[in-house]
């Protein structure tokens, strides 16, 4: 077996690609001067305004998350994995989302909070408010530090370009179109983003199924590769995946870890989120603004693990890696699947939209991290505790200024991401940290309306801690846990740990009166504000029950299809 | 949201995002159909396997069509001016 350098991952871009890069970034950058326009005051910066059309932000909401994460992570496991790799979609994202739409927005939206922390705020008072505030700021700034080194580490071996050049300048780049346009034109620029994307990943996915004679030559292909072909070719029970080998449980852990846990966690709670759907014009187009996203999320991951299973079988050396079950040092692991097959299989020409759409990718996840964070910032940090009654134009500066600073800490986190290894494990790790007790908290305290102030800040201390615990168990080998699963059960234990103390912590203390919780809990909100969140804006089909239903459907066929 | 005032709604309609996504995928479309058309190396890709399909082509075209729909949405459904106060809507709480 030759030893592979880097430079076997270099793609021979040519001046047409190049063209094609920079027409790219002509255009997100003109639509961050478009937008400046629009900037007025600090709402228009943070939130556009709330004035977006229900398609805009649903496709921001899921552009936002389509960064580094999930397009070398979920390749990653499209190529390790296989078919499994759907449970973080049809299990995971979709009914999270559909539950954000349908249960949760009305509560977002109508109590007219502009963060997730201020909803902490208003429910739980200061201390969960800013564990929430603080926690949120600090993982945003530190995951797009990551998002920016894996861009620079991406480019750096595409394209040769040096590591620190690249860092540079995407965060110039993000940095250019978030302070002048703010919220509008992240989101316009998440939007843009998410088509590049599919440009790049839907030829990609059809040439590679060309390459490899279809769906069936590659299952004759993996078959043949590999000893473990059927749990790769089968969605169900996943064993591979979350490294727990009893079929019952594996299930039971993507069903509550992965979909119940972990996903409801990260897409009804992420600030960076939920703030796509809080800038939409109405309490329709903000219930709506998942659910429409949710129906190209759905499809989307076929054009995700599939190129990561193609990849495994196109390019020799990952064939080779994968072979050897991913010991053999050969210079390539299931993290350059999408930049090996990108190399196999796409010409001069395709090659520069293909490379314009990575960097989309990562711009996109970086513009989200740095929107959300400036926002927390300003509101839930710096209008709450430092400096209370400015003017506007006051916390619009703030504003531009923190989102200046955090790109500034972003390069510097990025230089020094390097001493962390896997990049996906790295994230996992912070928003199972995070987000699986907040989700806790949060499910308990709209439904619960006794739940006390106390019990929300104790809840989230010891269900974060509970994470720790459960990944550094699993860390030293107490648990043992490959693949996935550590996580699901880190998010697990947070979140019944988070549940059960918050509950007995609430049996010992003072509730709010139910006067300050209109709005915020379920038992206490007037009908007529949930009826009217019920009324579309005309025709049946924008109706969030019908859209959120039709897309459960799709996910449902999608899976029966994949069994 | 209250009134924004005359200039920015005509601001806001010249800034329609359909047709900027139309721009792009106008220009990748075609800069990428002519490479497929003009280089006789758009079926080899660029670490020199030969995939036997011009990828160029096959993608540049429907770009370009993604295009042409992406106006005639614009143009079908133009950009509305926001009424000045949605009735179902209480947005005068805006800070």
């Amino acid at each position: 077996m030759h030893v592979l350098a880097d430079a076997n991952l270099r793609l021979n871009a040519g001046p047409v690609d190049y063209a094609l890069i920079g027409i790219y970034f002509v255009l997100v950058l003109g639509i961050g001067a478009l937008a400046r326009r629009s900037v007025s005051s600090s709402l228009d910066f943070f939130l556009s305004g709330r004035s977006l059309p229900a398609w805009v932000t649903g496709l921001a909401f899921i552009s936002a998350n389509l960064g580094a994460v999930e397009i070398f992570g979920m390749t990653a496991n499209g190529a390790q994995y296989g078919v499994p790799t759907v449970h973080y979609y049809w299990i995971g994202a979709i009914p999270a989302m559909v539950f954000l739409g349908l249960v949760m927005m009305p509560f977002y939206y109508g109590s007219k909070v502009r963060s997730v922390p201020e909803f902490m705020l208003r429910r739980f008072g200061r201390f969960a408010h800013w564990v929430n505030a603080l926690s949120f700021a600090v993982a945003q700034v530190l995951i797009s530090g990551v998002n920016l080194y894996a861009l620079a580490t991406v480019v750096n071996l595409l394209l040769g370009w040096p590591l620190w050049l690249s860092v540079v300048i995407g965060a110039v780049i993000v940095l250019a179109y978030t302070t002048l346009g703010g919220m509008r034109a992240a989101v316009y620029n998440e939007v843009m983003q998410f088509f590049v994307i599919v440009a790049m990943l839907v030829p990609l996915t059809l040439v590679g199924l060309h390459e490899v004679g279809g769906w069936k030559g590659l299952e004759a292909k993996i078959t043949s590769a590999n000893a473990n072909a059927a749990q790769q070719l089968h969605s169900w029970p996943g064993t591979n995946l979350t490294g727990i080998h009893n079929s019952v449980l594996s299930v039971i852990g993507i069903i509550f870890g992965l979909g119940f846990v972990l996903s409801f966690g990260y897409w009804t709670t992420n600030f960076a989120e939920v703030q796509r759907a809080l800038s939409a014009k109405s309490m329709s187009a903000a219930r709506r603004t998942p659910l429409i996203g949710a129906y190209p999320k759905t499809f989307i991951v076929l054009a995700i693990f599939i190129p990561g299973m193609i990849a495994a079988v196109v390019s020799p050396q990952l064939a080779a890696y994968k072979a050897s079950g991913g010991t053999l040092n050969n210079g390539v692991t299931y993290n350059n699947a999408i930049e090996l097959l990108i190399g196999n299989l796409l010409p001069n020409g395709m090659l520069g939209v293909a490379i314009a759409g990575l960097v989309a990718a990562f711009m996109a996840g970086m513009a989200a991290n740095i929107s959300s964070f400036n926002t927390v910032f300003t509101y839930d940090i710096y209008q709450r505790y430092i400096k209370k009654d400015a003017s506007d134009e006051h916390y619009l500066r703030v504003g531009r200024i923190a989102t200046v600073v955090a790109c500034l800490i972003a390069i510097l986190t990025a230089l020094i991401a390097g001493n962390f290894g896997n990049i996906m494990d790295y994230l996992q790790t912070l928003f199972g940290f995070f987000n699986a007790p907040l989700f806790a908290t949060f499910i308990l305290g709209m439904f619960w309306k006794r739940m006390s102030p106390v019990a929300g800040g104790v809840g989230l201390i010891v269900g974060t801690v509970s994470a720790i615990v459960v990944d550094r168990l699993n860390a030293y080998h107490v648990l043992n846990l490959s693949g996935q699963g550590a996580s699901f059960v880190a998010a697990s234990a947070a979140f019944v740990m988070d549940i059960v103390v918050s509950v007995i912590v609430t049996l010992f203390t003072m509730p709010k009166p139910d006067s300050e919780l209109v709005g915020l809990v379920w038992s206490l909100t007037p009908r007529d504000a949930l009826k009217q969140a019920e009324a579309g804006e005309g025709g049946w089909y924008r109706k969030p029950a019908v859209l959120g239903g039709g897309v459960l459907v799709i996910a449902v066929v999608l899976n029966i299809v994949f069994w | 949201m209250t009134d924004q005032g005359a200039p920015a709604k005509l601001a806001s309609r010249l800034f329609d995002l359909r047709l900027i996504i139309a721009v792009l995928f106008f220009v990748f479309g075609l800069v990428v159909t002519i490479s497929g058309l003009v280089s006789k190396a758009s079926t080899v890709s660029a670490s020199g396997v030969n995939t036997g399909v011009n990828v160029n082509v096959w993608t540049g075209v429907p770009m370009l069509v993604i295009a042409v729909l992406f106006v005639i949405w614009a143009l079908v459904r133009p950009l509305e001016i926001p009424p000045a106060a949605p009735a179902e809507e209480t947005e005068t709480t805006s800070s």
